[in-house]
């Protein structure tokens, strides 16, 4: 971080080349389309540099501080997108292969994970995204959300609980919401 | 805590790497855990089935960088480009264009029905950045056009789409100096000499 506020373009590189993966796919797991995600991961580390000096990532990290902004900019837009539509419903278009064009599921496995992720509560999904998409670890996601450690503990066994029970099922999906 | 519990975190990948060995050491002597893995062979096969997203070309990036892109991209994330370039390396051109964009920009609100954008003043007022989120794609024929209005009315030019959807112009200077308000309107492709069709965004210019 010293490097980048010191605008050490050497060490903005090394950046993205660590955490430009995990930011691309958390962005691309929100939004629907490709392009989107594009221009929020470069958005995403173009705040890091141009707001680097103000960026505190002491008790997280610098990947989560991405991811973090990453996912946040992938659901405003999302919201704007569909400015009528609940998250939790444009989740669950966004993970619906039959009602989403750009979203790549295109096999009998990725529709059923992506249903099953569309059941989850909202706050389970969240860590579920953060852990696997933006590959941070339950400590990072603690302190990039300000969620207790042990209740981000707690959503990630109860969501992957959940995501069992709703693979295992004949339709390979739980029809109500996750609680 | 019971370290039956980070089972499921272990599974996903979610624990650091000194809990993860505290785990594997658990998990040599628990046959449930070990059971646990394997109930999960479905979630994480389902998981591993969505496509890798390759990233983007890295911004600021010395070749083929698209600065107005980088600008809307910024925009997009909802930064604001403050925070200031200090320009100290060689082959800093495409730096060099964002920092006149970014550096300590005077920023003046446009809002519409269904859209909204910004005017960016760069430093020195060496160039102005017009970005304009939510509006619909032009027809066919016709395109945004931007104006602006003083002593008289004039226009800078046309708005460019870009691909996330956001609508872009970024001129040479400081064009909206002396300037009381400022609309977006759609007009013919390649401008009209006079405001014909209806304001997209709008807003005023407090000095």
């Amino acid at each position: 971080m010293r490097l980048i506020v010191a605008r050490d373009t050497e060490a903005f590189g090394e950046m993205y080349r660590r955490h430009a993966s995990a930011v691309a796919a958390i962005a691309a797991r929100v939004t629907p389309d490709r392009m989107s995600a594009d221009d929020i991961t470069q958005g995403a580390f173009l705040a890091l540099w141009t707001r680097a000096a103000k960026i505190d990532v002491r008790g997280g990290s610098l990947r989560a501080w991405l991811v973090t902004v990453a996912r946040n900019a992938a659901i405003d837009r999302v919201r704007r997108l569909r400015p009528v539509g609940r998250l939790d419903e444009t989740h669950a278009l966004l993970a619906d292969p039959a009602r989403t064009e750009d979203f790549a599921m295109q096999n009998e496995t990725q529709r059923e994970i992506g249903r099953a992720l569309a059941t989850l509560a909202e706050d389970q999904r969240t860590v579920i995204e953060l852990a696997y998409f933006g590959e941070l670890s339950q400590s990072e996601i603690a302190a990039a959300t300000g969620v207790p450690l042990g209740t981000v503990k707690g959503r990630v066994r109860l969501a992957m609980q959940h995501l069992r029970r709703a693979l295992a099922s004949p339709m390979g999906d739980s029809r109500e919401p996750a609680r | 805590m019971n370290p039956h519990d980070d089972l499921e975190a272990y599974v996903l990948g979610a624990l650091e790497r000194t809990e993860a060995r505290d785990f594997e050491s658990h998990l040599a002597q628990c046959d449930p855990c070990r059971d646990g893995i394997a109930s999960y062979g479905a979630v994480m096969r389902g998981l591993r089935s969505i496509p890798h997203v390759a990233p983007p070309a890295m911004p600021l990036a010395r070749t083929g960088f698209d600065w107005r892109r980088a600008v809307a991209a910024a925009l997009l994330v909802g930064v604001g480009l403050g925070g200031g370039f200090a320009l100290n390396r060689p082959n800093g051109e495409a730096l060099a264009i964002v920092a006149m964009v970014a550096d300590h920009p005077r920023e003046i609100r446009l809002d519409g029905p269904a859209a909204s954008g910004q005017v960016i003043v760069g430093a020195r007022h060496q160039r102005t950045a017009f970005v304009v989120r939510g509006l619909p794609e032009p027809p066919s024929g016709s395109g945004y056009q931007v104006w602006v209005k003083g002593a008289g009315i004039s226009s800078p030019g046309m708005l460019h789409r870009m691909r996330s959807g956001l609508e872009v112009l970024i001129v040479e200077g400081d064009v909206i100096e002396g300037a009381r308000h400022i609309g977006i309107t759609l007009e013919p492709a390649g401008g009209s000499p006079k405001r014909t069709g209806a304001t997209q965004v709008q807003g005023d210019v407090i000095s």
